[in-house]
């Protein structure tokens, strides 16, 4: 190891006189954000999501085209406004990308280049959270908004459509923020994820209505039968007060679950 | 290799914690990196085991088998794991839960870890530009020069050969010019072509001036390019120092082959008049032989064979892997 | 033993020859193809209920296990109470009929978080190419897979029946009639549930055949399942002329709960397939279909996949 260093390469710089940019402060979140929004999109499987997306849209113009013969319009936009979309697509699209944000990264590796950079790490929740949110509500909302617009959910005027989308929306940052905290408390996010969707929301909250409380889908229901029907109370359902404090205290809480998880991070016993 | 205020190896902290009060931990001042009777435990197995060293400069290499505990020390120094005990330290600042520790170090890590639509150029912009750095796009280029991608800067790192990975890993890890940089078993996969540049690579930034510590399990790689080597055994530090000496230790130690012939005993009996060799053993089918003297052994062996008239069937070596070199070591 | 003791005293020859360097052949026996096919299917069924695996890939399958459990136990109950108090309208609690449609939810969920499970590590690992230049053929392979996930899902189905035949047979002083009684309902409970396993757990496999990526081909699954339904309870509201009653078809739900009425002589369960006005057989023949292509596609899916 003798001889001068080849030319172009840097001396090394003592830390105390290294360029400590104070520009970019408020950039670092959006380059996070932008990175992971686009190794979300640039996939093919994103495509499926859209199909599904796209799904009660088509289904809801369908039912428009065919003239309907009058029977139970109700079931038919229940069908498609609560099981299809509220029951269905937006638990999905929450947990995919909660779930894939960070907590795929983190299995795959792909997130370690992250960790390792003078950053606080609630820094790159905030980012990795205005994807996961963005995402869902982008995937959802529109569809939702539209289906109910084609369904006059709620009668003439667009109170249903607002109420459907408001509410969704809602949903799907509550869904997606609550997944992504689980994604970094349990390596097994996906699978616990189903469970609370199709066995806590589904079944349990059906029998027992003190579940209510513990429901994302409540929520939902409760924000956008307020904005749908407005100064009409429905008994099964959550007012519209208790939906919202609910639902900003599931995120809250679930946020500072993700940024507690992430600051103590430690990797995975990969060892050697 | 230039003075630029080096702080010497440290050997194991001196048996502290068995003999009376525990010593006081006091780090050293002015040490880059800095490990302080560190240990890591995963429920009951001790992955790390009250390990005390300090770097200040050129290459370091982490020897030790698989499962050693080297992954965990380099994981420990990036603060991606804590410490179950004792201090590590970076800069004299503990590296767990600090993130800014990471204005100084850069870690490339064992794993796949980019991902693999980016560019080799998109990937080190990316990481000057999280290390906001003033003009990150400078940075980057400058990194990739320095990795020798720059003919492939633009093309996407999942189209690149694991070599050309690795480069670009190394790439984003030194884009902020860090004064420190870790790097976990950094020539696994490589052709020699491959190993051969990086260790150049290696060898360059060190020159710079920069604390370099790689782990690796082959002691070819370490010996090609370290002054001084860590030797890591179960999780243990084993052995600590300039390599060569270290080399010396490692060789000058008995050595056990096991024979089978065509008339054992006839040839234990040859063997045993030759200065090489110090212990015969007859064992159910088998010749044992221990020797001092490798290469003299080597010479010997055909000759007294030939004049003795038997014909050897199998000759091997017992205790080559690496595993029970290092478990000489540990004994000793 | 090699022979070879010669070897190390010949000098070398001049055109170049390979030395016996002490490589032995194996000149035992070899267990076969289909030693390797059950020893794949057995792996499949333990890694469905994470038998094998650390604690955590447990809890799912085991939750998957228990709960269905816990709902025979308490239909057994209910059964006790309506013995003990002379309530009258027996036939309101769940029997054996009922079953699938009081449990299914869990087949589903097992096999849209094992399949992708079974079939994505070795993808992702890069380690089919090892279990190709053995024994074993591609379809081999898939089969075993299909085999191993299918009588996991009989087991998770099987359970609750199990429960609920002895908690009957126990409930009653007149055992063996009850014995026969229940006999009698397993043919039924065999056929339906082995269907029921074999659909569920093959079009989940071909899903995460397709799909390597865990968390989307568990998603797959799980719209598979669910979507379809809804959009055929859609579609049948609307009256769309008696063509459109086809559609059902397409929902794997509503074709096994008709082929669940089939088996045991019920009616389907409305609303959508009594409205249909198709034989209930009808269920039985395109869940077989079902089953049958399913395992169909996975077995070309395996011919052709880079290992």
């Amino acid at each position: 190891m003798t001889g001068a260093p080849p030319s172009g390469l840097a001396p090394a710089l003592p830390p105390a006189s290294r360029p400590t940019a104070a520009s970019g402060r408020r950039s670092v979140i959006l380059t996070i954000a932008a990175l992971t929004a686009r190794s979300l999109l640039s996939r093919r499987r994103s495509l499926l999501l859209a199909l599904l997306a796209t799904l009660p849209v088509a289904v809801a113009a369908l039912v428009r085209l065919s003239g309907r013969a009058g029977i139970d319009d109700e079931a038919v936009a229940t069908a498609i406004m609560d099981r299809l979309i509220v029951t269905t697509l937006l638990p999905i699209v929450g947990l995919v990308f909660g779930t894939a944000v960070l907590g795929a990264e983190l299995e795959d590796g792909t997130a370690i280049f992250l960790l390792i950079k003078p950053i606080a790490r609630w820094r790159i929740v905030v980012a990795k959270l205005l994807v996961a949110v963005g995402l869902s509500i982008v995937f959802v909302a529109p569809a939702s908004f539209v289906a109910a617009a084609i369904l006059q959910v709620g009668g003439p005027g667009w109170s249903g459509a607002i109420g459907a989308a408001v509410g969704t929306a809602v949903g799907a940052t509550v869904y997606a923020t609550v997944f992504f905290a689980l994604s970094l408390v349990t390596g097994r996010a996906l699978a616990f994820g189903l469970i609370y969707v199709l066995v806590w929301e589904g079944v349990l909250a059906g029998l027992l209505a003190g579940i209510r409380a513990l429901s994302i889908r409540q929520y939902t229901l409760g924000i956008t039968d307020a904005i749908t029907h407005p100064g009409v109370t429905n008994p099964n359902l959550l007012d519209l007060p208790a939906a919202l404090v609910l639902s900003g205290v599931s995120i809250v809480i679930a946020a500072v679950i993700a940024v507690r998880r992430l600051s103590s991070y430690q990797i995975g016993q990969a060892d050697d | 290799m230039s003075g630029n205020g080096r702080v010497p190896l440290w050997g194991p902290a001196s048996g502290a914690g068995w003999s009376g009060a525990p010593a006081p931990r006091v780090p050293t001042p002015g040490a880059a990196v800095e490990l302080l009777g560190a240990s890591r435990w995963y429920g009951n197995v001790v992955a790390v085991n009250d390990i005390s060293f300090v770097l200040g400069g050129g290459v370091t290499g982490l020897l030790g088998p698989n499962g050693a505990g080297k992954s965990t020390i380099l994981h420990m120094l990036a603060g991606l794991l804590q410490p179950s005990d004792g201090l590590v330290n970076i800069h004299g600042a503990p590296s767990w839960r600090n993130p800014t520790v990471y204005r100084d170090v850069g870690l490339v890590p064992e794993r796949e870890s980019v991902h693999s639509f980016l560019t080799g150029f998109e990937f080190a912009q990316l990481n000057a530009r999280l290390q906001r750095l003033p003009d990150p796009d400078g940075a980057a280029r400058h990194a990739i020069e320095m990795v020798g991608l720059t003919e492939a800067a633009d093309r996407a790192v999942g189209t690149y050969s694991k070599g050309m990975r690795q480069r670009a890993k190394i790439a984003g890890a030194l884009v902020h010019d860090p004064s420190i940089l870790l790097l976990d078993e950094p020539f696994n996969g490589m052709d020699p072509r491959q190993r051969l540049q990086m260790m150049e690579l290696l060898g360059r930034m060190a020159e710079a001036g920069r604390v370099i510590l790689f782990s690796s399990h082959i002691l070819e790689e370490v010996e090609r390019l370290a002054q001084n080597v860590l030797v890591i055994v179960s999780g243990r530090l084993a052995a600590a120092g300039d390599f060569r000496e270290i080399r010396r230790l490692m060789t000058d130690r008995p050595h056990t082959f096991t024979l089978r012939s065509s008339d054992d005993r006839r040839l234990a009996a040859a063997l045993v008049g030759h200065p090489s060799v110090f212990g015969v053993q007859l064992d159910g089918g088998r010749l044992a032989v221990r020797t001092s003297d490798y290469a003299g052994f080597a010479r010997a062996l055909p000759v007294i064979a030939r004049a003795g008239e038997v014909s050897i069937w199998e000759l091997r070596p017992t205790d080559e892997d690496l595993e029970s070199v290092f478990g000489y070591l540990v004994q000793r | 033993m090699t022979a070879g003791g010669h070897r190390m005293t010949t000098g070398p020859s001049p055109a170049g020859s390979i030395y016996d360097i002490g490589y032995r052949r194996y000149e035992g026996p070899r267990l076969g193809r289909r030693h390797a096919f059950t020893t794949l299917f057995v792996g499949a069924l333990r890694a469905a209920y994470g038998v094998g695996r650390p604690a955590r890939a447990k809890i799912l399958p085991a939750f998957c296990l228990v709960l269905p459990a816990i709902v025979a136990v308490i239909i057994v109950a209910m059964n006790a109470f309506a013995a003990r108090f002379g309530v009258s309208g027996l036939s309101q609690i769940p029997d054996h009929p009922d079953m699938a449609s009081a449990v299914g939810l869990f087949a589903t969920i097992l096999v849209a978080v094992q399949a992708p499970e079974l079939l994505g590590r070795d993808v992702r690992y890069r380690v089919l190419s090892l279990y190709f230049s053995r024994a074993l053929l591609r379809a081999d392979y898939a089969l075993a897979k299909l085999a191993g996930l299918s009588l996991a899902v009989v087991v998770l189905l099987l359970v609750p029946h199990a429960i609920l035949t002895v908690g009957k047979v126990l409930l009653t002083s007149d055992i063996a009639g009850a014995l026969g009684r229940e006999a009698g309902a397993w043919p039924a409970i065999l056929g339906s549930v082995v269907l029921t396993a074999a659909a569920t757990a093959g079009v989940a496999l071909v899903v995460a055949a397709y799909i390597t990526r865990r968390a989307y081909a568990t998603v797959t699954v799980f719209a598979l399942f669910i979507v379809p339904g809804i959009i055929v309870l859609v579609i049948m509201g609307l009256d769309l002329g008696s063509a459109s009653r086809w559609v059902v078809l397409l929902d794997l739900g509503t074709v096994l709960d008709a082929a669940n009425a089939w088996f045991f002589g019920v009616a389907p369960s409305p609303p959508v397939w009594p409205k249909t006005g198709l034989p209930a057989v009808l269920g039985v023949i395109t869940a077989c279909v079902i089953a049958l292509g399913a395992g169909g596609i996975l077995v070309q899916r395996y011919r052709t996949i880079a290992a």
